[in-house]
């Protein structure tokens, strides 16, 4: 049974590893350079040998394309749309190498958590937003403090880890 | 919740791009830093609520819980959830228990509602009770993991393995003990065909003393041996039985246990002790314990409990004890112990050298060596099975606890009675139920002298007698059956 899950989860996960590097390869063509064109090609290539070294699945080296991915060279000309759209298929692209996609029949679970996670944004974006109406504080500066903002809190989840669950069971003899 | 370093490294690119973006005025990196701490943050929350709504169900069956030593056990561990969810399933393995065949991890995959079955099987390296009380689930959701901790609640027996029933009211199947309550003939019915009752129903008289209660008198004995003969042994078991709420019995298992006829060996005489120590504890509520050991070491080792479920493995351990193959191993005779050699040299090193002659510094030389001796003697002490036995016994007591010792006090006497004097000034009621039984031995030896036999009933008196001069310790001597047949016999008793 397992093997059969293992099976069919990773078909999901290599069709979004496919999508999201070829959408990632088109957002880097439609600002065509010389630059960019090379960034797509190894980008593709570490996919491909992704395919062929089972190796390159395991974390510490799938995380590798993920930075690959981030040092593309549209970095220095992407507007702040196109910085949006390249990093919300970056994303996708973390949970296709790493992170499993959660299953369709728990998105349920993970309503409340996004809820939670949009609350902390919209907190996190009004005070990027209050910060950019400074004068000598460029947008982008203020969009930083909100991502440091957000990092914070999540170095403040990290801090409050739980103990391992302790569950007592009646046991049939 | 553990946070993977995969988890970390994200956090530190996350920061990064944020440096990078108000650095560089770039959109890109400031967007990466807020897309990625956004992304770990639901992640984070998520799993959280994955754990929250995790309720796995766990049904383990164990075909036995009280094997011999290399007994096989086979566990079967069933396992559900109420959602789809996908982790790493783990039992603990007790000690003294050797996985041989499954295994007792796995990978799961659960779909909600259905049941993943995992089958196991164990080998005792040690003979003793088994249970698997801890067993864990890991979820991993490749940037946090959890490991969720389930232990066995006190046990919930729904069907006993035995089919025990402590039943009150009708007289004990060990003889006339007569006591109000006493049980369990179910108890009984779970012995194999030893000799009934070995050397019970005999060996509880003695020749009346001056003080013997008259009650106690065995008047068809008296009548037939035409002389006054006390019923003592069962009267000093129920003393023994009644001490405290706890009873250990700790019983010699050893190659010279296995003497006598086949059905009434020192052993099944043993065993039958036992068996009325236990059903004395099971009808007052008290806590029994077993403990055997033979030339090799402990081989039983059940603490003191009163369940269902625990009595009924102290009986099925009793019932299946065999006597173990004699050892053959020097012994080294030391009639001085460690402390008195101490005491000793300590006198010795407070002695000035001024008034120290060649006799006295002759006997410091001797004393020293056997100080040198006495140190292997302790370390010797400790590992000696019988005295490893009680302490293992003294480790778990708690309360009023009375030790109930039987033995033929011929193996490892030194680390016994040490180990008894250890238990006394712990506090325990300490009984020693001491068996002699040379005559069997011997009997078809052609050499056979019954002066030996006389001989050898002198070093056990003398051992018993050793022992009596310990505090809190009260020695009975039950001589077995067959020692007494010859004037059994003769009387027509037997």
């Amino acid at each position: 049974m397992t093997a059969q899950k293992g099976a069919t989860h990773l078909g999901v996960r290599t069709i979004l590893l496919v999508c999201t590097t070829l959408a990632l390869i088109i957002i880097d063509l439609t600002h065509f350079a010389l630059a960019t064109a090379v960034g797509a090609i190894i980008l593709a290539a570490f996919v491909v040998a992704s395919f062929y070294f089972p190796r390159l699945h395991e974390p510490k080296f799938a995380i590798y394309g993920f930075i690959i991915a981030q040092l593309s060279p549209i970095s220095l000309q992407a507007n702040l749309v196109t910085a949006v759209a390249y990093q919300v298929v970056c994303a996708l692209f973390l949970t296709a190498l790493i992170v499993p996609f959660p299953r369709f029949s728990t998105l349920g679970t993970y309503t409340k958590p996004a809820l939670i996670t949009i609350l902390i944004m919209a907190a996190a974006l009004a005070l990027g937003v209050a910060l950019a109406q400074l004068d000598g504080v460029s947008d982008v500066q203020a969009a930083s403090v909100s991502g440091a903002v957000l990092l914070v809190t999540v170095l403040a989840l990290l801090r409050t880890t739980r103990d391992d669950t302790r569950v007592t069971i009646a046991q049939e003899v | 919740m553990r946070a993977q370093p995969l988890t970390y490294l994200l956090v530190v690119l996350s920061a990064l791009f944020a440096g990078f973006g108000a650095l560089l005025d770039l959109w890109f990196y400031a967007v990466a830093g807020i897309v990625l701490a956004l992304y770990l943050l639901w992640r984070f929350l998520a799993f959280q609520s994955v754990i929250a709504s995790l309720q796995l169900l766990i049904r383990r069956n164990i075909d036995k819980t009280v094997v011999r030593r290399g007994g096989r056990v086979n566990v079967e561990v069933s396992i559900s959830s109420r959602v789809p969810v996908k982790g790493l399933f783990s039992d603990t393995i007790p000690v003294g228990v050797e996985l041989v065949d499954g295994t007792n991890r796995a990978q799961l995959s659960l779909r909600a509602d259905e049941k993943v079955v995992l089958r196991y099987a164990l080998v005792t390296i040690s003979r003793e009770t088994v249970s698997i009380e801890h067993s864990s689930f890991t979820l991993n959701n490749g940037l946090f993991s959890h490991t969720i901790q389930y232990t066995a609640a006190a046990r919930e027996v729904k069907q006993p393995p035995y089919a025990v029933s402590v039943e009150g009211g009708a007289g004990g199947a060990g003889g006339a003990r007569g006591a109000p309550g006493a049980t369990s003939t179910s108890v009984q019915a779970l012995y194999r065909q030893r000799r009934a009752h070995a050397g019970m129903e005999l060996a509880y008289i003695r020749p009346f003393e001056v003080g013997d209660s008259l009650k106690r008198i065995h008047w068809k004995a008296s009548a037939k041996l035409n002389k006054l003969m006390t019923k003592e042994f069962l009267a000093d078991l129920d003393d023994a039985a009644d001490a405290g709420a706890s009873v250990s019995l700790i019983i010699d298992q050893g190659g010279m246990m296995g003497r006598g006829p086949a059905g009434a060996t020192e052993l099944d005489f043993a065993v039958n002790v036992a068996d009325y120590f236990v059903t004395s504890a099971v009808a007052r509520g008290s806590r029994v314990g077993l403990v055997t050991y033979d030339d090799s070491g402990v081989r039983t080792n059940l603490a003191a409990d009163a369940s269902l479920p625990h009595v009924s493995g102290v009986v099925r351990a009793l019932n299946e004890m065999e006597p173990a193959t004699p050892l053959r191993r020097p012994r080294t005779k030391m009639d001085v112990t460690g402390s008195d050699v101490l005491h000793v040299k300590q006198h010795f090193a407070a002695t000035p050298e001024a008034d120290a002659n060649d006799d006295i510094r002759r006997f410091r030389h001797i004393i020293s060596y056997l100080y040198a001796h006495s140190e292997g003697y302790v370390r010797n002490l400790h590992g000696a099975p019988a005295f490893r036995a009680i302490t293992t016994t003294l480790k778990r007591a708690r309360g009023r606890s009375t030790l109930v010792l039987v033995s033929d006090l011929e193996s490892d006497f030194s680390p016994l009675s040490e180990g008894i004097r250890l238990a006394s000034r712990r506090g325990m009621r300490v009984y020693v139920i001491a068996l002699f039984s040379k005559v069997f031995e011997e009997s078809d030896d052609p050499l056979f002298e019954v002066e030996d036999v006389y001989a050898a009933y002198e070093a056990h008196r003398r051992r018993v007698r050793k022992l009596e001069g310990t505090p809190n310790v009260k020695v009975i001597e039950a001589n077995a059956a067959e020692a007494l047949r010859p004037s059994l016999q003769e009387a027509r008793i037997a």
